[in-house]
């Protein structure tokens, strides 16, 4: 069950969850060949998956991929949520997933 | 017995003790009318006390409830179309009866199949539907699918999700309390079905409504609150009323009425009066 669980973080709680997988959204910065950089609170650099939706660069996008031990992620699947996305949101809900966890995640032992 | 002498609303306002009389559950029923934004974990995590099929969260008991979730895989058979769906926080089977569809709604009959288009692997969905259990696995079966359109959605329905959690575990904020008969009786309505017994939609409404108007704090349990509302109802009792007939009266039961009227004590809004088992309420 717990596989399947993804939480929700911001660039300062990546490093909690080095190894697992993460959803990540924010405004993409830069995308270079197969890598981009995501303002998610601060920086985080995504390595990109062959099938990647990140394409444009100012868009909202939300990133599912596996933490390395830099830090970065290894995108594993993304979605493109356009321009108009309320960022203040996205990290209101990053917020109370991490508040509020029995309603989100389970806590790897 | 004494009637609650507001907020009947709901259309079931039963004298509270009299669940003798009335058919079927009254607290069951009410909570079928409900729909509650949930976390796939939420389901998944959901405690089902009294029967496979009823479904508590957070100690109140479901009836609808609604998500937004990714598709992980589609599959289409002769009656229904299942899908494979999860939220970051887990993952559960949406069955999607086409016949139930069909029947519900009469002016989606055109954009149907182009709604099903817009449901493809991997987009975001809003599903509303029905949890079930069929050998101890969890599904959906649901007459509403629905591609999200504007992302902001996925964050508005978790920051719901949190918002109801919050409300059902440590009561409303404090600035929505004067509207609570209203807004917030919608909430209570809900809270009726997890004290499930006897408890009836008149009493809660009359809860909604008093304490809409009073300065319970925010922390006060369900029970509390229905307490209060109850003692402040009762206009003949000075001398405040027996813990062991507020139990009677009110369905909760002699452990749940002492925890929740040391809370009212606790929080000074109540108070004893000849004894230590009499309770009445400040602001008579």
């Amino acid at each position: 069950m717990s596989d399947h669980q993804t939480p929700r973080v911001n660039a300062s709680y990546v490093s909690n969850f080095t190894g697992q997988n993460v959803r990540i959204a924010g405004k993409v910065l830069q995308i270079h060949g197969n890598s981009a950089t995501i303002d998610a609170q601060g920086t985080v650099a995504i390595q990109l998956d062959a099938g990647t939706h990140i394409k444009t660069v100012g868009n909202v996008v939300e990133v599912i991929g596996k933490v390395n031990g830099d830090q970065s992620i290894k995108e594993l699947f993304s979605s493109d949520f356009g321009p108009n996305v309320e960022l203040s949101a996205i990290e209101a809900v990053v917020q109370a997933t991490h508040t509020y966890r029995e309603l989100f995640y389970d806590a790897k032992q | 017995m004494s009637y609650y002498d507001g907020g009947y609303g709901g259309g079931a306002g039963y004298m509270n003790d009299s669940q003798g009389g009335t058919q079927a559950t009254p607290g069951r029923s009410a909570a079928k009318n409900t729909l509650r934004p949930v976390t796939i974990k939420q389901i998944l995590d959901a405690q089902t006390p009294h029967d496979d099929n009823t479904f508590v969260i957070d100690d109140v008991e479901i009836g609808h409830v609604t998500f937004v979730a990714q598709i992980l895989s589609i599959s289409d058979q002769e009656t229904n179309s299942t899908y494979k769906m999860e939220d970051g926080t887990g993952s559960i089977e949406v069955k999607f009866f086409r016949g139930e569809r069909n029947s519900m709604v009469d002016d989606d009959g055109e954009n149907e199949s182009s709604r099903e288009a817009g449901l493809q692997i991997n987009t975001y969905a809003r599903v509303l539907g029905s949890i079930k259990q069929f050998n101890n696995k969890r599904n959906i079966t649901t007459h509403s699918v629905k591609p999200v359109t504007d992302f902001n959605e996925v964050q508005c329905h978790f920051l719901e999700v949190t918002a109801v959690h919050l409300h059902f575990t440590r009561g409303p904020p404090e600035s929505q309390q004067g509207r609570s008969a209203g807004g917030g009786g919608a909430y209570q309505h809900g809270g009726a079905g997890s004290y499930g017994e006897d408890t009836a939609m008149g009493g809660t409404g009359a809860a909604g409504a008093v304490s809409g108007g009073t300065m319970l704090p925010p922390g006060i349990s369900a029970n509390a609150r229905k307490i209060y509302a109850h003692l402040k109802n009762r206009h003949d009792s000075s001398e405040g009323m027996h813990v062991a007939m507020i139990a009677q009266t009110t369905g909760i039961s002699m452990g749940e009425t002492y925890k929740a009227v040391d809370e009212l004590l606790t929080n000074g809004v109540c108070f004893t009066t000849m004894d230590d088992e009499h309770i009445a309420c400040m602001d008579f």
